[in-house]
């Protein structure tokens, strides 16, 4: 026993002799909320531009709300730093050269890839996100639309304090609700970057310009800077289209629509379309809101051609009619079914077209689909090589069986005068 | 090795300084003249100015002197006065035969007192002397009379103090060990509560019982502590904490491997499963082994409270047991190695809480935590009103005045606050001094490696616990090693009409408790109508 | 024999569970989809059937020598230099077997937790927990892993159960679309890690009741296969084609682990369980080691040894390998052959050598029953 004693102490003696590796305490880290990825304006092309928004503890603490409104519009929610290297190892080295901080990026949920980046490929990243231990596979992907990931920094979050927060919440809370987006993280992205037969997508982050109200306090001090009347918000809008590890193109709200619907992750969101009135024969707008929906992709090969068949069999509400006076008769509601359908496959037809025709990129994993229910053919054909030639072909059957359910919580809507 | 050693020096130091036996004088019997005697009890209670010594006459029917001697406090003012009484009654006329001894006829007609016995050896007699009895001398006689009257003052039997509960007996032990043999046996009326008395401490001669169910205890355990006891060779046992020490397996260990309480219904419920608890004189606290350590996270209030409050307070305290040793150490690693386990916002609350702070986290948990233990003990030291305002000034006026100041953070203060009441809402103080000490160590151990550290700390005290017993018990039983039939009343507290057997491992005799299935149901109908 | 404690055939059951599990929670799914891709799965069931043989194989050898130790009667069934021989290959087996346990098990804190701390660090803590434990003795290890042995599940149940929302089966189809063979090498894995089992020869001479640790054993068996094939499945389901390219996938999925918003990076708390299975897991081997080799010694008391082993451990997990690409490379060049050789082939041989010299009639005359 006194000689296990012995060796206890002796044991802890080493340990805290030997020193502390890898401590650091809070207040001396430079916590990275987003990570920002571009491509150099000017300079070698194979060089990196790696940005960071670093939170200060401080501002945090005060309070977003605050912050937002009282004058100088342009604040930022934290520090934004940058740097240029060869890989972005490199460029996170030479970025903490400018940062008094230690450098801690296992905060930074959000990686945001300027768009010059995306469209001239993101291959030699990858590597980098894989394999470093900051990175989780969690982390939220997007794509800056029409601008470089150091311009989204400066964007003002509003609802929280935390610029990656905000982003999260609005790509994974709300965004949902719109249907006009698509959450992809970083093990989504690697998978579609590896799996054959589907491409990837990526989420697009738009910076919003908000004229800022002229409130009295803050005239002058807006007056006397121009620039800054306006305010800088996120939005998002449309999904960027990758063709192998470059971004060839991107999708608007329609067509993502169109591609969420193919793919079932379409869960909730409004469609408006024409109906004919069933008494007066004038075509009368009727917006239908989603309850559910769900699609099956099957693959079938007829006359040695693979055809694709989506179905797509959703529910919803009727959210409203532009006209009063409309019966809710089943025949009535047989015509919003039938318009709904028409307006999904309408939907989905845009985004067929523009990924079979203009960037000839399966997003949908039409592919892979393929791959699973007939990997004979699959092999016979060679299809991991000549799926993306093929793809453009291919025929792609769209079924919608749609029903609207509940008409709110009135039947009738009332009758004008 | 260093310490093999220097034991190895110090064995013939040991060897010629043994002092012989003090037990060894040879046996001394009463002379038959009271004179002799006297100057013995006088030699002997030489200064002892609480001895007195009361000589009269006894005629019966002739005067023959008598020599009472007792110590003032501690033998009953009452016995002692009726025994004079009725010794020195001169009308009484009886008939004594010639040939009875005297002391025989005073012990059967003359002296009105429960227990009374004849002695002849004269250092037995100064051992009663000691502990409160009275003892008469007569002139001429070769036997003196020992009168029982051990009746000094005694603390009345209150509510323990240590373990209060909100609903169970308010009867605590006291010091007296005849109150507390009183007040087991008032719970348990049968025969077989067996109360074997010892007395361990050749000054103190301290009165220990060793006490059991038979037929439900394992005869093994009660000779090990029989054993155990026997070999405790020593001058002075003051408190059962002496005894503790002495009869513990690991006595390295910083877990007790002893429990140790104030109640008798506690001290009753241990021994209906089987156990063995020891009395000590002169304290109120008793010692129960074997002692399993997941007893410590229970209070006998689990037994009489429904069963599922009770399961649930039991999950509590095991929850408490862990924030009380693990929270400070959990604090340091998170905020110094494993930043990212928290939240964004809250790593930033906890950044811009500590941007002030000089030190690092360690050093302010080290520091927060002394602060914490010298509140806690100036609090139990003072009393108890100033105790409250102690501690009071102390949270309220340093913490606040330590936060404003930037010397801690608040973080590290609820992290410090926190622990303290996980602590204090153990039920046995006893555990909680194993975890508090331990909780230096992981915090050093969360300091340098992290979290991997803690678990480091926390598998080396997993090792010494599975190698800990109590008296053979496996100290971790019935979670390692494993015994499923006891967990109804370990993790869990079954009801009680679902207890039907005792735990397994303390090794019992009678395993049924009680009848199967006496689940409470509703009367049947055809009951129901009259 | 040099250890007087006994363990129930339960307890020999959890360190069995622990022998196997303590590090295939780290490695397996990848060095499983490694060949087999996404029918990993499938190798966690295919590997039980060596793995039930090996558990009946031991059970046949114990059988015929039931208060035995392996060093005693293997001297008995092939003479004393053979004897000593094969039981110095099996040394050698778990000296290599406890510095590559060791080895992925610090590389695993090196580059998950703090990849600034020098791995000598984690290998001596690890070694002296492990030293420790085997001091105190069988009793106590098998205590320890009992006490651990229903954290250790709780983190694979909920591993399971907080991303059963992110499984994607598609990824699991098409099945066998490589064929069987990567599946049936893939298995391979598996196999060598239930090999483990054969320290079962060491220690079940040291069960109080020895007829039972057939049933117990075969018990584990099966909670190693409900334990690994939800895993295997699991990391397949979420990450797909990345399964074979990570280090440490189950670990990955720890970190993927995200619920409501707040349960997230976890990964530490799963970390600190883990390295407490693998504790078990060197503290088996250790204890084994110093047994076999106090009793191949003829020491008094195997306690004596245990700190040497621990050095030679230590500096052998230091230099097996200069680089991870080296140490993987370790797995199929001198594991598998190792390992199959000691692990299967080696009982099968005794078993066999039994029943040619005719040592089974003699042993069942006497001790039949047991």
């Amino acid at each position: 026993m006194k000689r296990k004693f012995i060796y206890i102490c002796l044991f802890s003696w080493l340990i805290l002799a030997g020193g502390c590796w890898n401590r650091i305490e809070v207040e001396n880290l430079a916590i990275a909320s987003a990570l920002g990825i571009d491509k150099p304006a000017q300079g070698d092309s194979n060089q990196v531009l790696v940005s960071i928004l670093v939170e200060k503890p401080g501002e945090a603490e005060e309070g977003g709300g605050g912050r937002g409104t009282s004058g100088a519009s342009s604040q930022m929610s934290g520090w934004v730093n940058f740097g240029e290297g060869n890989s972005v190892e490199d460029a996170i080295r030479n970025l903490s050269t400018t940062t008094s901080k230690r450098l801690f990026l296992d905060h930074s949920r959000v990686i945001i890839l300027g768009e010059e980046k995306a469209r001239g490929g993101v291959g030699d990243i990858i590597d980098f996100l894989v394999r470093s231990r900051f990175i989780r596979l969690r982390n939220l992907l997007l794509v800056a639309s029409e601008s470089t990931a150091l311009d989204t920094f400066s964007i003002t979050p509003e609802l929280t304090n935390i610029f990656s927060e905000e982003i999260n919440d609005l790509i994974t809370l709300s965004a949902p609700r719109g249907a006009n987006t698509h959450a992809v993280n970083l093990k989504d992205f690697l998978i579609d970057l590896s799996i054959y037969g589907k491409e990837a997508v990526l989420p697009l982050l738009e910076i919003r310009k908000v004229p800022v109200e002229q409130s009295p306090e803050n005239a002058s001090a807006a007056s006397e800077n121009l620039q800054q009347k306006y305010k800088k918000n996120a939005r998002l809008k449309g999904l960027a289209v990758f063709k192998g590890d470059k971004m060839v193109g991107k999708l608007d709200d329609m067509e993502t629509k169109g591609f969420l619907w193919i793919i079932g992750e379409s869960h909730s969101g409004t469609l408006t379309f024409d109906i004919l009135h069933p008494e007066t024969k004038k075509p009368v707008q009727a917006t239908v809101e989603m309850t559910r929906a769900t699609a099956e992709i099957d693959t079938e090969i007829s006359d040695g051609k693979p055809v694709i068949r989506v179905k797509i069999d959703t529910e919803g509400n009727l959210g409203e009619f532009s006209e009063p006076n409309i019966p809710i008769l089943p025949g009535v509601m047989e015509l919003v079914d039938q318009g709904y359908a028409r307006n999904i496959r309408e939907q989905v037809k845009l985004a067929l077209n523009k990924c079979q025709k203009e960037f000839q990129s399966d997003i949908f994993g039409f592919g892979a689909r393929l791959r699973r229910q007939h990997l004979e053919y699959w092999k016979q054909n060679n299809l991991q090589e000549n799926w993306t030639n093929i793809f453009p072909e291919i025929e792609v059957q769209v079924e919608v069986k749609a029903n609207v359910r509940r008409s709110g919580v009135v039947l009738d809507s009332i009758e004008l005068r | 090795m260093v310490f093999n050693k220097l034991k190895e020096k110090f064995k013939g130091l040991w060897a010629d300084k043994k002092t012989p036996p003090p037990n060894q004088e040879e046996k001394k019997l009463l002379s038959r003249s009271l004179g002799k005697n006297e100057k013995y009890f006088r030699d002997t209670f030489n200064r002892c100015s609480d001895v007195i010594f009361r000589k009269f006459e006894v005629s019966v029917p002739d005067p023959v002197p008598v020599l009472m001697v007792y110590l003032d406090g501690l033998s009953s003012f009452i016995v002692g006065e009726s025994v004079v009484r009725s010794l020195m009654n001169r009308y009484l006329k009886e008939k004594r035969r010639g040939d009875e001894p005297l002391a025989e006829h005073a012990r059967d007609h003359l002296i009105s007192v429960p227990e009374i016995k004849p002695e002849k050896d004269l250092g037995k007699l100064v051992d009663f002397v000691l502990s409160g009895d009275i003892i008469l001398i007569m002139d001429g006689e070769p036997e003196g009379l020992v009168i029982s009257s051990r009746g000094w003052e005694a603390r009345s039997v209150s509510e323990p103090e240590a373990e209060p509960l909100v609903r169970g007996p308010r009867d605590g032990f006291t010091e007296n060990i005849r109150t507390n043999t009183s007040l087991i046996r008032r719970r348990l009326k049968t025969s077989r509560l067996k109360l074997e008395s010892l007395e361990i401490g050749s000054i103190t001669k301290t009165a220990v019982i060793i006490t059991y169910i038979d037929g439900i205890v394992n005869e093994k355990l009660v000779a090990e502590v029989r054993e155990r006891l026997a070999r405790i060779k020593t001058d002075s046992i003051l408190e059962s904490g002496y005894l503790e020490q002495f009869i513990e397996d690991n006595p390295w260990s910083l877990f007790s491997q002893v429990d140790v309480t104030e109640r008798p219904d506690k001290v009753c419920g241990n021994l209906l499963e089987g156990r063995v608890a020891v009395l000590v004189d002169n304290t109120p606290f008793a010692l129960i082994v074997p002692v399993l350590f997941l007893q410590f996270l229970q209070t006998p209030e689990d037994y009489y409270m429904r069963p599922f409050q009770a399961s649930f307070l039991r999950a509590l305290r095991l929850v408490t047991l862990n924030i009380a040793l693990l929270l400070p150490s959990f604090y340091i690693a998170i905020t110094t190695f494993h930043q990212e386990m928290l939240p964004t916002s809250l790593l930033l609350s906890i950044a811009q809480a500590r941007s002030g702070v000089p030190f690092p986290a360690l050093v302010e948990a080290l520091l927060m935590e002394m602060a914490f233990e010298i509140v806690r003990e100036a609090g139990i030291r003072l009393p108890s009103p100033m105790g409250q305002a102690v501690s009071i000034v102390a949270s309220l006026v340093v913490g606040q005045a330590a936060v404003s100041a930037g010397l801690v953070s608040p973080a590290m203060l609820i992290v410090v606050a926190l622990t303290a009441m996980a602590s204090f809402s153990l039920p046995s103080s006893h555990a909680t001094e194993a975890i508090r000490l331990l909780r230096f160590p992981i915090m050093f151990l969360a300091a340098t490696l992290g979290l991997f550290g803690v678990m480091a700390g926390l598998l080396v005290i997993l090792i010494h616990l599975c190698s800990l017993r109590s008296f053979g018990v496996p100290y971790l039983s019935p979670i390692a090693p494993l015994t499923l039939r006891d967990w109804k009343d370990v993790p869990v507290r079954a009801p009680w009409w679902a207890m039907f057997t005792r735990p397994r491992l303390i090794g019992y005799k009678e395993p049924q408790r009680q009848e199967f299935f006496q689940m409470p149901r509703p009367p049947k109908r055809r009951e129901r109508k009259p | 024999m040099l250890e007087s404690g006994k363990i129930t055939p339960g307890q020999a059951g959890f360190l069995m569970i622990f022998t196997v599990l303590g590090t295939s929670n780290l490695v397996m799914p990848v060095l499983t989809s490694r060949y087999a891709q996404m029918d990993a799965w499938m190798t966690v069931i295919l590997a039980s059937l060596p793995h039930v043989l090996l558990i009946f194989v031991m059970n046949g050898i114990r059988k015929n020598f039931p208060q035995e130790s392996i060093v005693s009667y293997l001297k008995k069934i092939t003479g004393k230099y053979l004897g000593i021989l094969i039981i110095l290959g099996y040394l050698w087996y778990m000296i290599f077997t406890l510095t590559m346990i060791n080895r992925t098990v610090s590389e695993f804190l090196l580059t998950s937790f703090m990849p600034e701390t020098p791995i000598e660090v984690f290998i001596i803590v690890m070694l002296l927990l492990g030293a420790w434990v085997t001091k105190a003795g069988l009793e106590v290890l098998a205590r320890v892993a009992t006490f651990i042995m229903p954290l250790f599940l709780i983190s694979f149940a909920l591993i399971f159960l907080l991303l059963v929302g992110e499984f994607n089966f598609s990824y699991l189809t098409p099945v066998f679309e490589y064929g069987s063979k990567p599946v049936i090498r893939g298995a391979i894995y598996p196999t060598l890690w239930r090999g483990e089992y054969v320290l079962m020869l060491f220690l079940w001479p040291y069960l109080n009741t020895p007829e039972q640790g057939l049933r117990s054993l075969l018990q584990s068996a099966v909670i190693i296969v409900l334990v690994m094939l939800p895993i295997t499945t699991a990391s397949i389901a979420v990450f797909g084609p990345l399964t074979p390219h990570m280090y440490f996938p189950t670990f990955a999925l720890v970190e993927y682990i995200e619920l409501v918003g707040f349960i997230t990076r976890i990964d530490a708390v799963f970390m600190a369980v883990w390295i407490a299975g693998a504790f078990v897991k060197i503290g088996i081997f250790y204890y084994c080691i110093c047994l076999t080799l106090g009793e191949v010694l003829g020491l008094k008391d195997y306690r004596y040894i245990v700190y040497p082993v621990g050095i030679i451990c230590g500096a052998l997990t230091i230099f097996i390998a200069p680089n991870v690409a080296v140490f993987e490379n370790l797995f199929p060049t001198v594991l598998i052959p190792m390992n199959l050789l000691f692990q299967y082939l080696m009982p099968l041989l005794i078993l066999g050598l039994i029943y040619l010299r005719g040592l089974h009639k003699e042993k069942r005359g006497e001790g039949d029953g047991v």
